[in-house]
Parts: structure tokens; sequence; C-alpha cells
């Protein structure tokens, strides 16, 4: 029976995409909520000279350091709002911060059968969904900062 | 002139090391105390280098490398002298916030994604107040500077629980240790 259940839910997962929606500079963004580690509240990000590009501070969460991954600046956005959120994305070198508008993200439950290819190149997607008249990219948060979007 | 800042203890378990926490510019930097030989106001370092204890100690550029940029205005600007193995340098802070003496486990590894040059600049970092200090390889920081060319050894040392480093107009600065 246990078998038959987790058959059922692995069938769910395959037909939807559990997704969180948020913006960056106004534009919407989706990530699935297995790549996130959670949602803080703003607190200054503290500056780091480095040479890695777009990685250039830390933000200091309670007694956690988190490294932050400007995607605005690879987008050539700015985010919006004077409380801006922290998104905490899982990557494949250790959880990182992306800088999100104050929005308050939505989680939305996408069918896969309504996930097409992103036809954009500016970022690492799994895919993409529509909304409204706009494509809204699912990132592949595990990608940034790779070879492909540097 | 005493140690300015304030000694921070946390739990004392096992081996600990001890860090010089300033800020330059908005940039919290720490350096690992055994190499801080003494400190200055910017009245007794008066020239570029500073000439203590038969030492010069030239001025580092690893201020430009790393972008901060000291705020001139602060009536809390000190010279740090630095020293390890046989080389030596100073730099300009612009606020000396104290000792921090905390065991390695503490020590925050440098995340990473950071993938750059950066990774020889940092030793990792440190949580101290509300904010994360980022602490300098000292070899990386001084590898800029020349040699020393003095053979006269100063006559203290950080190992002791005080240093002395004194100015060529006798003033005289004093390091406590961790």
């Amino acid at each position: 029976m246990l078998r038959a259940r987790a058959g059922r839910v692995a069938t769910q997962e395959a037909r939807a995409w559990r997704l969180l929606a948020f913006t960056i500079g106004g534009r919407r963004f989706a990530a699935k909520t297995d790549e996130l580690a959670g949602v803080s509240g703003w607190r200054e990000p503290i500056s780091v000279a480095s040479r890695t590009p777009f990685v250039s501070g830390v933000v200091r969460l309670g007694r956690t350091v988190l490294p932050v991954w400007d995607l605005a600046a690879r987008l050539g956005l700015s985010p919006r709002g004077s409380e801006r959120l922290w998104l905490q994305a899982k990557h494949t070198l250790g959880t990182m911060a992306i800088c999100i508008d104050d929005e308050m993200p939505v989680i939305e439950t996408v069918e896969r059968i309504a996930i097409r290819p992103y036809h954009g190149r500016d970022v690492p997607a799994h895919g993409s969904f529509s909304g409204g008249t706009v494509e809204i990219p699912i990132l592949a948060l595990s990608l940034l900062g790779s070879a492909y979007n540097q | 002139m005493s140690w300015h800042g304030r000694t921070f203890q946390r739990t004392p378990r096992g081996p600990s090391s001890c860090y010089v926490v300033v800020t330059i510019g908005e940039r919290w930097l720490a350096f690992d105390a055994n190499a801080v030989r003494g400190m200055l106001t910017m009245q007794e370092a008066a020239s570029q280098a500073v000439f203590a204890d038969g030492i010069v100690y030239p001025p580092l550029a690893f201020t430009d490398l790393l972008e901060v940029y000291p705020n001139e205005d602060s009536s809390d600007r000190r010279v740090l002298l630095l020293a390890h193995q046989d080389r030596y340098g100073c730099v300009g802070v612009d606020r000396v916030h104290g000792q921090l003496a905390c065991q390695a486990s503490e020590v925050v590894p440098l995340p990473l994604h950071f993938q750059g040059a950066e990774r020889e600049w940092y030793r990792g970092m440190i949580l101290f107040q509300e904010s994360v200090a980022v602490i300098l390889n000292v070899s990386w920081v001084l590898s800029g500077s020349q040699h020393d060319y003095s053979v006269r050894q100063p006559e203290w040392s950080t190992d002791s629980m005080h240093g002395r480093a004194s100015h060529s107009t006798g003033e005289m600065a004093q390091v406590q240790k961790c």
C-alpha cells in the first residue's frame, strides 16, 4: 500500500512542479521549491572584495554567513523596495543568498504540461511557464555561477 | 599609547586564535594578533613609512587591491605595524575595534562560491558584534612589502603579554595580547 501511495506522489510530482514565484527589479522569476532553503528578511550585505563575478559579499543571518550571488547585477536589474528579501538558494557549492524585491513571493503549482523550454539565454533555466503575456523562467539555481552564465 | 580596543573572549575551550578587528572604509577586517607588532596614532606615524625599534615598516598596498578606502575624517584612525617572518609593513585603519579570541572551529571558512584570487587573500571569516570580519592572510598582505634591511630584532614580542613599538618621536604604542 505504501508503495502504491509513494507511486501516486511521484506521479503528482511528475505532473506538476511546486514553484516559488518572485520578482527582481519588477521582472518575474520562479524557482523550484526543492532548490530553495528558505526566504529571509532584509539584512544589509557585507561587502567582501572578490575577483569572482557577481560574488562580492556575504550576508549574516543569525550565526549563519551566506555568500551573496548578485543575480540582479547579472541581469542588469536593481532590486526594488526598502525591505528587500533574501532568497536562500541551494547550490552545489553550498547555500547562497540572492536579493529579490520586497514583494512577497508566492508558491505556485504549475502543471508539467504547461512548462516549456525557456527561450532566453540570460539565465540557466529548467524551463518556463506563461504568466499572462510574460514568459517566466524557472531558474536552475544550482547552475548560477557556472561557466555557462559568466 | 595604550591598546585602544577591547578584548572579546568567547568560550575558552581548546586551542584558540586571537585576531585584531579593524574597519577600513566600510570593510571589517581581522589580522592575526601575532602579526600585529604595534599601533600608532596618525600623529605618531607622521611619515609614510614607519621606523620603529630599528625596523622600517613600509606602507602596504593591499588596500588598493581590496578596494578599501580609508575614511580620512575618522578621529579614531590608527596605523598598525605588521610583521610576519622577515617581512614588515604598516597600514592605516579607520578604527581598531578590539581583539577577539576564538577557537579554530569558530572561524567560518570562506564560502566556496568565492573562486578567484580572493581565496589567497583571506583565511576565513569571524562573526564580530553584528557583522562579519574577513580574516586577512598576513603572508599575502605582506608579500608586496620589502624585506627589512635591519638586522636588529625587536626587543619585544607579542608572544609575551605586552608588546611595545617605539616611534622615532619617542612615543610608545602598546599591544596587549589576548
